[in-house]
This record gives C-alpha cells, structure tokens and sequence, in this order.
C-alpha cells in the first residue's frame, strides 16, 4: 500500500515537473513570436518549411491510406450494424466518427510515430554532440533556432494532416458506401455537408492545433533531457512517445467532453 | 582592458567537474593556457568562458562590445558542429545567423579560410564524412569569420595530425597578432612549449595562476610539472 502511495507521488510529481516544462517552453516560444528581436526571420522561415515538407507533405500517403481504409471500414461497419437505419444517419456518423474523433487521433498518431520520434532523437543527439552547446556559444538561441521552426512546422503539418484524413477519410466512406449499398456520392456528400456544423470544424481543428503543439513541445522536452550517455537516448524517444500518446488521449477527452457539455 | 573576468566563480551541477572560487582574466591580445589533469574542470571553465553554461556562484563577465553578436569562437575538443549542414554551412552559420554578412559572402570568405587551410575539397561533406583534424580547421574557420575578441579552444592540438597542427599554431599566433585573446585548455602543455602566455593550474577545483613560463617552469608541484610534459 505504501509502496503503491509512493509510486504514485512519483508519477505526480513527475507529471507536474512536466507540466512545468511544457508552460516555461511555451512561454519562451510566445515571448520569442511578440518580440522577434535578434530572430533570423528567413532562416527561421526555411527552417520551418523544412518541418512541413517531412512533417506533413511525407506523411500525406500514409495519412491518405488511413483516412480512406478507417472511412471505409467505418462505414462497412455501420452499414452491417444498423441496417436499413444507417442509410439516414450516414452522413452523422461520418462526421462524428471522422470529423470529431478518428482524424484528429490517428494524425496525432502518425504524428508521433514519423516525426515525434525523430525529433527527440535529433534534438537528444545535438545535446550528446556538443552542437546545442555550439550554438549557445555562438548566441544563437536553440529556442530560436531548434525549436520554434519544429513546433511551428509540426502545428502547420497537423493542422494539414487533419484536413486531409477528414476530407479523404468522408470520401472512403462514400466509396464504401456506395459500392456496398450503391448510394451515390452526391447523395452521400450532401448528407456529410448537413451533418458537418461549425461546432465540428471548430473541434477538429482545436484538437488538430492542440495535439500538434503537445507532441511538438513534449518531443522536444524529452529530447532536451538527454544529457551525457548516449543509452539515455532510446529512453528519451520512449519516453516521449508515451508522453505524447498519453497526453493527446487526455486532451482528446477533456476537449470532446467539453463539446458535449457546451 | 580585460575582454574576460572570472570572479569568484563556483559551478556544481554533478554532470561537468566543480569548481570553487575561481578568478582570473583575460586582456585584449593575450593568451592563458588552462591545464591540469583529466577531471580537473578544464572544460567546465573553457564552457563557461564561451557561456554555454550558467556560473553557480560568482560572475563571468565578457567584454566584448554591443555591436558584437559573436563574442566568442568557441572551438570545442569533440561535436559542436551540427551534423545535417556540411562544413562549409556550419562555419557560415554564425556570421548568417546574426547578419553580419549575406551567405554568398559568407561562404566565399570561409572558402578561402577552408583553401588556406588545405580542406577546401571537403568544404561541402558533413562532419560525420571528415576526420578530426578536418573538422578542428572547419571549426577554427567558423571561430574566424566571426571575427570574436575571444576565442576558447579546447585541446586544439590533440588527435590532429601534424599538418593541421602546424596549421592551427600558425592560426593561434596570427589570433594574438590581431590583438585577440585567447583561452586554451589542455590536458599536456609540451605541445605548446615556448609559447608566450599565462597559465592557469587546476586540481580539485581550485585554481592556481601563474603570470609567464618563467614562474611556472619554477614551481616544483610534481602535479604541476606532470602536466608540463
């Protein structure tokens, strides 16, 4: 019983420390954005361009094939479930399913899995390689230089990624849809566009704008902390990986139950 | 007029050496060996100097001017080059970075370094592709263009081979020439034997200073003079 308290005050106090860490970068990255001074806006700008194109623009076939296979089954599911009953409720359930929920969650996912990963890893190796230490000697911030393009160009990618798996995950519905059952697409897309409320776009995309920052800010955290042995490396990218997978669970709950509260 | 000044500086983080106590300068043209054994806290000092790390108790103060945006060419022993530019981009950086000259003229500038230097062909490989000796030139190079008043350099001459060895000593009188300081630790001053400079002596912390090789070649601490080679 003991031991279980202890354990968990550990975890408590571990969590809070992280917490901690997450605001101070924030705060950091705000400062920097409302007084850019000694920032080198071009390099900066390229740097996070940088981000996007492996971010995002590589992660778009697999986001595709995701987004159109999960709409599917979605909908295969659905159809074989409810029966006549699903033909009228298709367009919710997309929306809900895809919209609300699937799309942001499996961005995130992917997220974390391509580009999370390699962000921890190449910020734990620039501390192991003296290069984090180069850069402060040479008064280039490694906020400005490092991190600020990373974070930037991870909230752009998944803001993008969330996009595209709605867009193509509604349309492998469709397409289930109507090679299951013929329904045609026009029918089906207008039945989404009814269900599709303003509350939903702005969900999705809170949670697109949320979840791309925590995974950007905990990867780059967890990478941060490698100092001096290069085992601590592997440690970190798990580390951040449960963290981020976590973390996004929780948001993704508390922001849903807000938007049935409300 | 002292371009470095360590007063009092005490450092303890469990990672880098302790130090305790520590004071001493630096004037404009001049140089100071810091030297002792492995463990003593030469790098912590060296990292210190270049303000990569925070003192713990005391005051490390740069006089470097406010116009300038790179008051130190750090030259650190392993790393400090990052892995996905090639040379040639990490000795731009700096210079690029703080806009103190477009990347063309950057890059044409450390070109001529690079050829002067005899690794002009590897300009364009990454750090991870060149040997030590190449990548302590690219990194002297990059020290270089951005013209500090200070430079820090860590066992500059250790693990490179002897032509680069000559090309970096005959790069660390012109430094002094110039009237640029220059901090460098090092594990053996036999390398540097002759050279003009003060030293500082550490061990458990602590730091004993020594005004010219005069004073120094009279100590007669059996730890000191181990290190004299």
């Amino acid at each position: 019983m003991q031991e279980s308290v202890m354990y968990l005050g550990r975890v408590a106090a571990r969590s809070s420390a992280l917490v901690g860490q997450v605001y101070r970068l924030h705060a950091a990255l705000i400062t920097k954005l409302r007084s850019p001074r000694g920032l080198n806006i071009e390099l900066v700008r390229r740097l996070t361009l940088n981000q996007v194109l492996f971010s995002g623009v590589q992660a778009v076939p697999l986001i595709a094939a995701s987004a159109t296979l999960i709409g599917g089954v979605a909908i295969m599911q659905t159809v074989s479930l409810l029966s006549g009953l699903a033909y009228e409720l298709i367009g919710q359930i997309l929306v809900g399913i895809i919209v609300r929920e699937i799309g942001p969650l499996i961005a995130a996912v992917v997220l974390i899995g391509r580009s999370g990963t390699a962000m921890a890893t190449e910020i734990g190796s620039m501390r192991l390689n003296g290069e984090w230490d180069a850069l402060k000697a040479y008064r280039i911030d490694p906020v400005d230089f490092v991190i600020l393009p990373r974070v930037a160009g991870m909230v752009a990618s998944m803001f993008c990624m969330v996009v595209c798996f709605d867009v193509l995950g509604i349309l492998g519905g469709c397409g289930m849809a109507l090679l299951m059952k013929g329904i045609s697409s026009a029918q089906l897309l207008s039945r989404v566009g009814s269900a599709l409320t303003n509350a939903d776009l702005a969900v999705t995309l809170l949670k697109a704008l949320v979840f791309g920052e925590l995974v950007a800010t905990l990867s780059c955290i967890y990478g941060m902390r490698v100092h001096g042995s290069p085992t601590e490396l592997p440690r970190a990218v798990t580390r951040a990986v449960v963290a981020c997978m976590v973390g996004v669970l929780v948001l993704d709950s508390l922001i849903t139950a807000a938007f049935y509260i409300l | 007029m002292s371009l470095l000044e360590f007063r009092g500086v005490g450092f303890e983080d469990g990672e880098h050496a302790a130090l305790r106590g520590l004071d001493f300068s630096v004037e404009a043209g001049r140089r100071l060996f810091v030297f002792g054994r492995s463990g003593s806290g030469k790098g912590t000092v060296m990292r210190l100097a270049a303000g990569v790390l925070e003192p713990g108790a005391g005051t490390v103060r740069l006089e470097a001017g406010e116009r300038c945006l790179a008051p130190v060419g750090y030259v650190p022993r392993e790393g400090g080059m990052l892995s996905n530019l090639s040379l040639l981009d990490n000795a731009v950086l700096p210079v690029v970075y703080h806009k103190m000259m477009s990347r063309d003229a950057a890059s044409r500038k450390a070109r001529s370094w690079f050829d002067e230097f005899g690794i002009g062909s590897q300009a364009l490989k990454r750090p991870a592709e060149v040997g030590v000796s190449v990548r302590r030139l690219a990194l002297l190079a990059r020290g270089i263009l951005a013209e500090p008043p200070l430079f820090v350099l860590e066992d500059p001459l250790s693990e490179v081979d002897a032509a680069a060895a000559r090309v970096i000593k005959s790069v660390l009188e012109r430094i002094s020439q110039e009237g640029r300081a220059c901090l460098l630790a090092a594990g053996s001053l036999s390398p540097f034997e002759g050279w003009e400079g003060s030293f500082l002596f550490l061990r458990g912390g602590k730091a004993q200073f020594y005004e010219d090789g005069r004073a120094l070649s009279a100590e007669k601490d059996p730890e000191v003079r181990a290190c004299l080679g």
